[in-house]
């Protein structure tokens, strides 16, 4: 079996091999006939299933491989969400154009954090990027005319009236940011990444210029977290502030965990289990917030690991993780 | 200055809130190496505790309100015995882990009392006048609790040997284990004192306001926001930062505007994590 | 490979999972057109006392109903949709009723916020829904300016500018013209709702000659309004506005006596509707505040339905239950006007209706906003004086007593 370092090497000629991380795309097609067929009830969830599951390939993409662990992601989302919620709704600009308006806000964001956040070491990077959203929380407070505070803007022009059209998007978004971000972490960057999160210094002494690598890994990570961000705005015709409370990552991160962190696929995958898990426990009304965290605690004492783990490194032909030192701020 | 009287007795209870509350996140961190941001829970769970025991079971509030506080800290260490050892080294699951016992918990309150909010009255009835400023006595109460409750840990940790080996397990903790210190029990001694402390808080503000689900929001991010200016790990440093942190934000909220608080405390802490990430008295990270 | 087979396999398994737990789980809506019950939905923060009152009015009125027979001779069957008085939750709460559900009408709603994200979720589902509780004219506006998509929205309840209305008569006749107070403060919540009303009060007051000294928008979650008292204080006010819809309403009036803020306080306090547990609440700190609720014998079934409610649920109605009352009755109305539960022929039977509910005479005007008619007026203003003691002071026809000051303002 060979290993990722040795593909990452040379020219990539299409051999079937290469191609089997890529595999579970077509896992897609499956999800879009569902939900195409499925009912509407069905196609709203597997929409936010979606979107849920971009987010999380987003922070997993970054803080799965770098082991910098980004506790402010939803400000990636976020922004693109406003972004695209303030140029289509107040200014008329059309959806078509304010969506990748959106990611461009989101990526700037990730560039600004990034070069002040980047050369701190630890537990501090994630404290600093946690503080992110909830100063951009109270900016939507704080100029709330603008931003709509507490309430949002809502009437923000959809693309469609159809739900399932929708869910074609973002299955397409997420599909694109699986394929990338599989592309990326089996690349020379991505083997960077994973050594910088082996040790720091051992990468600076080889000459890496660790920083730069980083970087760019986060400017990613924004853009894909804001493309579904951005895009979610017009199916919920609406943008509210909650999306930037520290609840948001948190759910991410919990999604990549239990699917399974540093896989990409593994994240995805959960976050489809875990909303549809939400959803299913809507039937019990009164009980299902209370079970779902319950569910969550025992997920996490029980099986820290991840539950997809092994299944999810297996599918993306990745090795596993460097030994869970469980460092500062170094993810497991 | 008219208001100068207020700003000075106001800003005294609301630091003093912050400091139970920061105080308690430093001490677990200090000792039990975790970022407890189930924090807000206990401070909530304080104050509606109170009200089931005060009023539910018919214990009356003083009463009530003391079974509360042991109630909340003997969750508390359940939660860290069941929940958190298991997973100590694995800090970002602890994190994720300590995030959905606090929603867990908020999820169990709204299911037993519902989110409509709740009153409990005043601990200290009636209103007292000082320097021309008419201030509830209950906020005297809670100047006077903060001052007690964080004078009676100072003289634990400062004077006793349980205290001393709570010290020993923070300052370095295989050391500790190696002297013969039973490093778990430290662990949920300390959960216990902090979650006590936060519910302490909970109650004897509450009567000022009001109880909801929520309640533990904001005080949970101001906590975090002083340990980090004061240096995490640093009790001495979250006891200073608080009293800066309540004053600077009683001076905003008068001279300014109540919404710019928090926003002004997140540039603070931001802004102290780029420059001196350590805060004001903090201790080097890396420790064994 | 032995290593591809395997996590081929695995993958299907994995897939399969999904695709069982979904199919496994998912609540049967293939039910087709015998489906007997008349499915109405209920909306709101059902766990707040804002919202939980509009769960238990309606089934107060669905029991009647179903007793005299239903509707058309069908049961209704109630299903409930938590908003949490937020956007996002409020849509997600609509999509459950409508796509998984799919109620014939819903009542409900509170917070203009959560109500205007879901205007364009009601026009795609082309759903009925009659509003309680939700102010803001903005509601509304859609209804005459793009009629066919829009016409579904109802709202039995006053709007903002309406309420706002009344305050300022309030002002000006009781605060200055019985009690000789000049100067005026406005503080309101940082909610849709609240800023309309305020608006349309400086612009009253601004017409009736009151000077208003101060104005601020708090944040809904605010549990010290001690800086706001100051500031208006120093502003030299005697009365102070409040337009609360939410806790605060217990803090503002704790901390205003605490305090013997010199203030007239009047004005909006949701949490100081609840007249059987307000006084008891606050420890009586309430007293001599003069604010809106709603009893008041607006119609011949007002005093008969407060009663009905307070008996089986041991406290007075909140003002989105006796208009979820009156909704669910309504769709009755029209349902049997209309002679069907068709969507468009419910709406059109609703613009005709003409109703005598709890809320008082019920018409639609054509922004489907209702009118209650010359003599009814949707909220009355009483002031604390003792333990469910909210004694009425205006409008004056119904006033059971002379408005009295806070007697540390003597």
């Amino acid at each position: 079996m060979s290993s990722p370092g040795a593909d990452s090497g040379r020219k990539e000629r299409l051999r079937p091999e290469a191609l089997q991380p890529y595999a579970p795309l077509l896992l897609l097609p499956v999800v879009a006939l569902l939900g195409w067929f499925g009912g509407q009830p069905l196609t709203i969830t597997l929409i936010y299933g979606a979107t849920w599951a971009t987010y999380a390939v987003g922070y997993d993409m970054f803080s799965g491989f770098s082991g910098r662990v980004n506790l402010g992601y939803a400000m990636f989302p976020a922004t693109a969400a406003y972004t695209s919620a303030v140029l289509s709704a107040r200014f008329g600009v059309p959806p078509l154009l304010s969506v990748p308006a959106g990611v461009g806000g989101a990526v700037l964001l990730g560039a600004a954090v990034g070069a002040l956040t980047l050369r701190i070491k630890g537990i501090y990077f994630a404290l600093s990027t946690a503080i992110v959203p909830l100063a951009l929380f109270q900016l939507t407070h704080v100029f709330g005319k603008f931003f709509g505070g507490e309430e949002g803007i809502w009437g923000v022009p959809p693309f469609f009236s159809d739900p399932r059209l929708d869910l074609l998007v973002v299955l397409a978004i997420l599909g694109a940011a699986v394929a990338f971000s599989l592309w990326y972490v089996r690349s020379k960057a991505g083997l960077i990444l994973r050594g910088i999160q082996g040790s720091d210094l051992t990468a600076q002494a080889l000459g890496v210029d660790t920083f730069r690598f980083l970087f760019v890994s986060l400017l990613c990570s924004a853009g894909i977290g804001g493309a579904a961000g951005a895009y979610l705005v017009h199916f919920q015709m609406l943008v509210a502030p909650e999306i930037l409370h520290i609840v948001t990552t948190l759910q991410i991160i919990t999604f990549t965990q239990v699917g399974g962190p540093g896989t990409i696929v593994g994240p995805a995958v959960g976050s489809f289990l875990l909303v549809i898990l939400n959803e299913y426990l809507r039937a019990w009304t009164d009980l299902r917030l209370f079970a779902y965290f319950a569910v969550l605690v025992l997920l996490l004492r029980f099986s820290p690991e991840g539950l997809l783990a092994p299944a999810a490194r297996a599918l993306a032909r990745l090795p596993r993780r460097p030994a869970a030192g469980g460092r500062q701020g170094k993810a497991t | 200055m008219q208001t100068l009287p207020t700003i000075l007795l106001f800003g005294l209870a609301t630091s003093g809130i912050y400091a139970l509350m920061a105080v308690g996140v430093a001490l677990i961190y200090g000792v039990g190496r975790i970022i407890n941001f189930a924090h807000g829970a206990f401070y909530t769970l304080g104050a509606y505790l109170t009200y089931l025991y005060a009023v539910r079971f018919g214990l009356g509030w003083w009463a009530g309100a003391a079974l509360a506080i042991l109630s909340v800290a003997a969750i508390a260490i359940a939660f860290d015995r069941l929940l958190i050892e298991p997973i100590r080294e694995r800090e970002v699951i602890v994190w994720i882990m300590t995030f959905a016992f606090a929603f867990a918990v908020r999820e169990l309150i709204v299911l037993t009392f519902g989110a409509r909010p709740y009153s409990i009255p005043a601990f200290v009835p009636g209103s007292v006048s000082i320097l021309g400023q008419a201030i509830a006595a209950q906020r005297l109460l809670v100047v006077a609790a903060s001052v007690l409750a964080l004078g009676f840990l100072w003289g634990f940790l400062y004077r006793t040997r349980t205290g001393k080996a709570l010290r020993a397990v923070a300052l370095n903790r295989t050391g500790a284990h190696l002297v013969g210190i039973p490093v778990q029990r430290a662990h949920a001694a300390v959960m216990a004192i902090s979650a006590g402390l936060a519910a302490l808080a909970g109650i004897v503000i509450s009567p000022i306001n009001v109880v909801t689900p929520d309640m533990g929001l904001e005080p949970l991010l101001m906590a975090f926001t002083i340990v980090i200016f004061g240096g995490i790990g640093s009790l001495k440093g979250s006891l200073l930062a608080a009293l800066i942190v309540g004053y600077a934000g009683a001076l905003v909220s008068f001279l300014w505007a109540p919404e710019l608080v928090t926003f002004m405390a997140l540039v603070v802490v931001f802004s102290v994590i780029l420059v001196r990430p350590t805060g004001l008295f903090g201790l080097a990270v890396e420790r064994a | 490979m032995g290593a591809k087979s395997r996590s081929i396999r695995r993958r299907e398994f994995l897939a399969g999972c999904a695709g069982a737990g979904v199919l496994a789980g998912w609540p049967r809506v293939v039910r087709g057109a015998a489906a007997e019950p008349v499915k109405i939905g209920v909306l709101g923060p059902l766990t707040d006392f804002t919202g939980r009152d509009i769960q238990r009015a309606a089934e107060i009125a669905a029991e009647e109903i179903n007793g005299a027979g239903g509707i058309l001779g069908r049961p209704i069957q109630l299903f409930s949709g938590d908003s949490e008085g937020v956007p996002e939750k409020a849509i997600q709460a609509w999509q459950q009723l409508t796509a998984r559900d799919q109620v014939h009408a819903v009542v409900g709603g509170f917070r203009s916020g959560a109500i205007l994200a879901l205007v364009p979720h009601v026009a795609r589902t082309r759903t009925p829904f009659i509003i309680t509780g939700a102010a803001s004219p903005d509601i509304m506006t859609p209804v005459k300016e793009k009629y066919a998509q829009f016409k579904y929205l109802f709202r039995a309840w006053v709007n903002s500018e309406r309420q706002a209305l009344s305050l300022a008569f309030v002002c000006r006749d009781i605060l200055k013209g019985q009690t000789g107070f000049m100067r005026f403060a406005i503080d309101a919540e940082n909610l849709k709702w609240a800023r309309d009303y305020a608006g349309v009060l400086k612009v009253k007051l601004k017409e009736y000659n009151l000077e208003l000294v101060y104005e601020t928008y708090h944040d809904p979650a605010t549990t010290d309004f001690t800086p706001i008292f100051k500031a208006a204080q120093a502003g030299k006010a005697q009365v102070l506005c409040q337009v609360i819809s939410n806790q605060a309403g217990y803090v503002i009036v704790k901390q205003w006596r605490d305090q013997r803020v010199p203030l007239a306080l009047v004005g909006n306090n949701n949490p100081s509707y609840l007249v059987s547990s307000f006084w008891k609440d606050t420890e009586g700190k309430c007293k001599y505040e003069l604010s809106a609720y709603t009893k008041a014998p607006l119609s011949s079934k007002s005093i008969p339905f407060w009663n009905k409610f307070e008996q089986r649920f041991g406290e007075t109605p909140f003002y989105t239950g006796t208009g979820a009352y009156d909704a669910v009755h309504l769709i009755k109305v029209a349902a049997e006007a209309a002679k069907s539960i068709d969507r468009d022929a419910l709406v059109a039977a609703l613009e005709k209706v003409n109703y005598e509910g709890v809320i008082g005479r019920i018409r639609f005007d054509d922004s489907h906003e209702a009118i209650t008619g010359p003599d009814a007026v949707p909220v009355s203003y009483g002031q604390w004086l003792g333990d469910r003691q909210k004694v009425a002071i205006w409008p004056e026809k119904f006033s059971q007593g002379k408005y009295q000051p806070p007697e540390w303002m003597k």
